[in-house]
């Protein structure tokens, strides 16, 4: 090593930048040259110096106090959407009252009509999709007795996703969207389960072990994902007013498209099993 | 049949807060003092310690777990310092790395013995006085010695941080410090007890 290649070394050296390697090939040409060995010196010293004379100037009191206020005030803000509302009614009262007669009024009328004109509708999508769940739940704790935990809490699908370190899964913006999560043992695996929503009708769920679901899955692997269990032929089990037809891939993935549809599919499904 | 939505209610919302506070709330000084470096002004350096907490925490469900917090935040206040206070930025002042090269030559003839010199420097300086060094650095040696040696970054997220090549923080370095090696042994030689009568 000459010594312009040990002036580029000498910095990252002192920082803990280099290889071993690199270590050592300058630290032999330092205690053989004295111009670098000095360099070394007081480049090593002047770091010492900052570092421990250099005093960070402290945050005033009066500017930690309004942060910690800002963030406690935005907090309040976020979950609680009526307050404006209610600051609103304290400055109107009057006028306030007479809106709140008005619309409850016309709410009332509103619902009445629709009663007499509508005739008995059929299942609400958001009904259905609750029922889909339910007995979705109901057939996995029946399939894994061992430990089943499941979700269809959209808040709590969120953190389920956070607090099992999952912060890669990105649901592309399609149609797709994420209703539900749970993650089970089964014998001495952790099968960690994703409900997927399309459209209104089908629901489509990934099932995987942990581990593999943490190293393997990203967004791009989603997306191309969702393609194929769009295209895929199943096989169908099911239990009560829901069907779930399932699709093994390979012998890690397996998906299930849930549909609640007729009571035909589900007895054809129930011989089928039987 | 083991189902169990309580399970999930954990990491809620109080918690979350908490983690924040946790989390993000220790660097805040390391934050400040970087917020004065980029405006030098104690109001907008305020200003700007407020935005980027209030980021931090709208966006803190996009932070990822187990990163480097720290980073993360010097990320956000980078960016609205960016955003919102380019207009005042000064370019750079431009720097002649002969002149730095040509001082500290002078002191590496003058004082040809480490040994003495870092004596000299160590008795004979404050620590206003490498206080008020370090200040009178140019801007960019300046940013990239204190993200170095005061906030303990790696020369690959300085160099991500400040978008330069790794080379480039390296030399920056290099430069900073012999810069201020060459202040310092100024500072000790004009308080000068035992400079001059070291050798009579």
């Amino acid at each position: 090593m000459n010594c312009k290649e040990a002036q580029e070394k000498i910095t990252p050296y002192i920082d803990g930048e280099l290889s071993k390697d690199q270590r050592l090939d300058l630290e032999k040409h330092i205690l053989s040259c004295n111009s670098c060995y000095y360099d070394f010196r007081v480049e090593s010293f002047t770091k010492k110096l900052v570092t421990l004379k250099y005093k960070r100037s402290e945050v005033p009191s009066w500017l930690k106090d309004k942060i910690l206020n800002q963030i406690s005030s935005h907090r309040k803000k976020k979950f609680n959407p009526f307050s404006y509302l209610i600051d609103l009614s304290k400055s109107y009262r009057v006028e306030f009252a007479w809106a709140v007669i008005i619309i409850v009024l016309s709410l009332f009328l509103v619902d009445r009509i629709l009663m007499k004109s509508t005739p008995i509708k059929e299942e609400q999508p958001a009904k259905m999709m609750e029922m889909i769940l339910h007995n979705y739940q109901k057939i996995r704790s029946n399939q894994f007795p061992q430990s089943s935990i499941f979700t269809s809490n959209t808040n709590h699908v969120k953190e389920f996703i956070i607090s099992h370190g999952f912060n890669d899964l990105v649901i592309p913006e399609t149609s797709w969207k994420l209703v539900g999560a749970g993650i089970e043992k089964f014998n001495d695996m952790k099968v960690v389960h994703f409900l997927f929503k399309c459209n209104d009708n089908d629901v489509y769920v990934m099932e995987m072990d942990v581990n593999e679901f943490r190293q393997k899955y990203n967004s791009v692997v989603m997306n191309s994902l969702f393609e194929q269990m769009k295209n895929t032929k199943y096989t169908i089990i099911g239990r009560d007013s829901c069907k779930v037809v399932m699709t093994m891939k390979g012998s890690t993935l397996v998906s299930h498209v849930i549909r609640h549809e007729n009571k035909e599919a589900f007895e054809e499904l129930i011989a089928a099993l039987e | 049949m083991n189902f169990d939505e309580e399970v999930f209610k954990r990491p809620n919302i109080e918690n979350l807060d908490e983690e924040f506070r946790k989390e993000a709330l220790p660097y805040m000084n390391a934050l400040y003092n970087f917020a004065l470096q980029l405006t030098h002004d104690s109001d907008d350096a305020a200003d700007l310690l407020q935005e980027t907490y209030l980021k931090a925490y709208r966006f803190w469900d996009k932070f990822e777990k187990g990163t480097n917090c720290k980073a993360w935040l010097f990320r956000i206040m980078k960016n609205s310092f960016i955003n919102f206070y380019r207009k005042n930025t000064r370019s750079p002042e431009k720097l002649d790395y002969d002149e730095i090269e040509e001082i500290y030559e002078t002191i590496k003839s003058d004082e040809q013995n480490p040994n003495n010199l870092e004596r000299q420097i160590y008795d004979n300086i404050f620590d206003d006085d490498v206080m008020t060094a370090i200040k009178t650095l140019p801007e960019e040696f300046r940013t990239v010695l204190l993200l170095c040696d005061v906030e303990g970054m790696t020369y690959e997220e300085i160099a991500d941080f400040l978008d330069i090549p790794i080379g480039t923080v390296r030399s920056r370095l290099h430069r900073a410090r012999k810069l201020l090696a060459s202040k310092l042994y100024n500072y000790a030689k004009s308080r000068g007890y035992n400079v001059d009568e070291i050798e009579p």
